[in-house]
């Protein structure tokens, strides 16, 4: 049984401790996120006080609102292709990185950089790479190589626009994931290893059977964050995709679920509907984290 | 423990009450552009403004892209500047909301004098039902940019552009590509409009407006216009792109980016469409008060004060010593402008043959089905009497008025 907690002189200190960040957590997030909650069954346009409606915000959204059902299919199509190939590039990156080669430091860091950069900023530099004439730096380097011979305006055909921003995307997150996989690679005992070797192991098998399950918690925790922020993608699909007067892409074909929430709330100020957008948002996230979870699980066993 | 806590609340109402302070002699000023451009105006407020009225002027920018979130949230908030420009449309916007305060009710003499100086063609965009909630503060209007040394005459109707295209001249649209803005001068040209003019009912469904958007998705699927625009000014350069529909902010940038082109290049007036009228884009800032201003009388000292001659030929000067230009939207002005000769002419005429974005109420929220609409045909390439028709309808459902 768990011991009643009781403030004593010491847990005092912890609180005191613990206060500023909590009292800022609550002012930032836990009251917006109830907040948010209340207004998802409410009209508000962040001027007129909230008018009450019931569900008519998630049913206009689910029955009524084709943007929203285009916004999640692009989603799902983003994470299915960012989530599994992202991790399985960062695991190719992290497993030469620990082979030790040369110049293994440099690598690295070329890796993390556009961890460290602003995704806006990065964003910004894609554009400019898949710039749709013969200046842009995609098409001039395919160009010159021959691989193209009509130049493709990469953000402005609706077949290519959500593509290109996986691309961008996969390697925007190859940094962070494989120095996250590297660290769970080096804490593989090499003893292991070395009794492989005695017992004549080929290096696939190696791989197979004992990096790949010893790197499963550290998957497992990459697989899951990674949903979780491809699920909330913007930056990179606002940035490269909007112009002043449209977003989302030519016809909508890039347009993901948070910008859809962004342009309802910060541009038509619809905030009930954003604030139901965002709810249904964390169902689909929380349901996927869910599936993770008993997958994982089901492994275990 | 419990006394911590309420020591802990205390303290933090004390902090954020403490931060509240009431200026009163002070005009505050949200300007939507840059930095330098917020510095020129404080500067010449404090050289000729606050020395005659008595009164500070702080000018803060906000940058385009989170203005005019930056502006309902404040709305919402009620942390109000006095004065602030704003998009052209914004001010219908937000004074239709009650947040901005009726200039002609309130400065009924001085707006007449206003409205009379001003540029018509910009002026029927801040105007709203007869209501007015800002003022011009500087315009922004679509010509053509051409290459002298490539195309020696520029083409003065659709026919010459298009016999132009034909002989392997590129054209880019460079503001507004695959969107209303690129399409408005074509549809206005042909003859067509967005609504009535009352604004009471939508019209693109006329056999003009047919027109226009065919002619539009031709230049695309038939001419190789391109969709993005991102580089063009490197087209430019090398003359691979001798024609460009774009801004006039590229007046004064482009001679300070590309020192070589140096008289090989000039602006003209869009292309005449079958209506004969060669009518082109015009945008711009508008200042407006807010109402929680609690010193609206200065504060509209300060419009007028902007409005003067021979403070916007100032303005005009300090903003192009960055390579910017500011185009003042008092007609005055103009004459002592100092504009090359062969540009101002240029400017002069086609701001006077141009529109703003339709002041209708329910606009903003339409532009998406007509950049919808517009993509469906160029990119889909569905029907463009189908795409008007059902695009005439939505923007009926959505007028407001």
């Amino acid at each position: 049984m768990r011991k009643k907690r009781k403030f004593t002189k010491r847990t005092k200190w912890a609180y005191i401790f613990i206060a500023p960040s909590m009292i800022i957590l609550t002012i930032f997030v836990f009251i917006p996120v109830i907040a948010s909650f209340f207004l998802s069954f409410t009209e508000y346009d962040g001027i007129s006080p909230p008018k009450i409606i019931g569900l008519k915000n998630y049913i206009t959204i689910i029955f009524k609102d084709p943007l929203f059902w285009k916004a999640v299919k692009n989603t799902l199509f983003y994470v299915i292709f960012t989530v599994p190939l992202g991790i399985a590039v960062s695991l190719l990156v992290s497993l030469a990185l620990y082979q030790r080669i040369k110049f293994s430091a440099l690598f690295r860091t070329g890796f993390f950089l556009p961890t460290v950069t602003s995704i806006a900023a990065v964003s910004v530099v894609w554009r400019w790479i898949y710039a749709g004439d013969r200046y842009g730096f995609l098409n001039y380097v395919l160009t010159k190589l021959g691989v193209i011979s009509v130049i493709q305006d990469w953000l402005m055909q609706p077949s290519t626009t959500l593509p290109a921003i996986i691309v961008m995307s996969i390697w925007g997150g190859v940094g962070y994931n494989s120095i996250i996989l590297l660290s769970g690679l080096q804490s593989i005992p090499d003893s292991i290893f070395e009794a492989a070797k005695i017992d004549g192991v080929s290096s696939w098998e190696k791989f197979w059977y004992i990096t790949l399950p010893m790197l499963k918690p550290v998957m497992l925790f990459l697989v899951i964050m990674s949903t979780i922020n491809s699920f909330q993608v913007f930056e990179q699909v606002y940035i490269m995709t909007s112009s002043t007067e449209y977003f989302g892409g030519v016809l909508y074909s890039a347009l993901t679920i948070v910008p859809y929430l962004y342009e309802r709330a910060f541009k038509r100020f619809m905030l009930g509907y954003a604030s139901a957008l965002a709810y249904l948002l964390f169902v689909i996230i929380f349901v996927f984290t869910l599936i993770y979870m008993k997958i994982s699980k089901f492994y275990e066993e | 423990m419990k006394n911590f806590v309420k020591i802990l609340i205390i303290l933090t109402i004390f902090c954020f009450s403490c931060s509240k302070k009431e200026q009163k002699n002070v005009l505050t000023i949200w300007h939507v552009g840059s930095e330098e451009e917020a510095q020129i105006i404080k500067n010449l407020a404090d050289k000729y403004f606050t020395p005659q009225e008595g009164i500070q002027v702080v000018c803060e920018s906000v940058s385009w892209s989170e203005a005019h979130t930056k502006y309902l949230t404040a709305i919402a908030g009620e942390v109000l500047p006095d004065l602030g420009t704003m998009g052209l449309t914004w001010a219908t916007e937000f004074g239709s909301k009650g947040a901005m305060i009726e200039l002609k009710e309130s400065f009924p003499e001085d707006m007449e004098q206003i409205e009379k100086s001003v540029f018509r063609s910009i002026w029927d965009s801040v105007k709203w039902k007869n209501k007015v909630y800002g003022i011009p503060f500087d315009m922004t209007v679509q010509i053509l940019y051409y290459r002298k040394d490539l195309i020696p005459n520029p083409p003065q109707t659709w026919d010459e552009l298009v016999s132009l295209l034909e002989h392997g001249k590129k054209f880019v649209i460079g503001w507004g590509s695959l969107d209303w803005i690129g399409f408005s001068p074509f549809l206005w040209q042909a003859g067509g409009d967005y609504y009535d003019k009352n604004g009471t009912k939508a019209i693109l469904d006329s056999r003009e407006a047919l027109v226009a958007l065919k002619f539009f998705s031709s230049l695309y699927t038939k001419y190789n216009v391109p969709r993005s625009a991102e580089n063009f000014a490197a087209g430019f350069r090398s003359g691979e792109y001798p024609l460009v529909m774009c801004g006039n902010w590229l007046i004064n940038s482009f001679p300070a980016e590309m020192p070589e082109l140096e008289g090989k290049w000039s602006i003209a007036l869009l292309p005449k469409g079958p209506s004969g009228k060669r009518t082109s884009f015009i945008g711009g800032r508008v200042i407006g008060i807010f109402k929680t201003s609690k010193n609206v009388d200065k504060a509209f000292k300060f419009i007028k004060f902007l409005m003067k001659p021979e403070i916007q030929i100032e303005i005009y000067n300090e903003i192009a010593k960055s390579k910017n230009i500011y185009l003042p939207p008092n007609i005055d002005v103009w004459k002592n402008l100092p504009i090359q000769e062969e540009f101002k002419k240029i400017l002069f005429e086609q701001i006077k043959e141009a529109k703003g974005p339709p002041s209708v109420l329910g606009w903003d929220d339409s532009t998406k089905y007509v950049v919808e609409s517009i993509q469906n045909v160029v990119v889909l390439g569905s029907e463009p009497q189908q795409e008007l028709q059902k695009l005439n309808k939505k923007l009926n459902e959505l007028i407001k008025n």
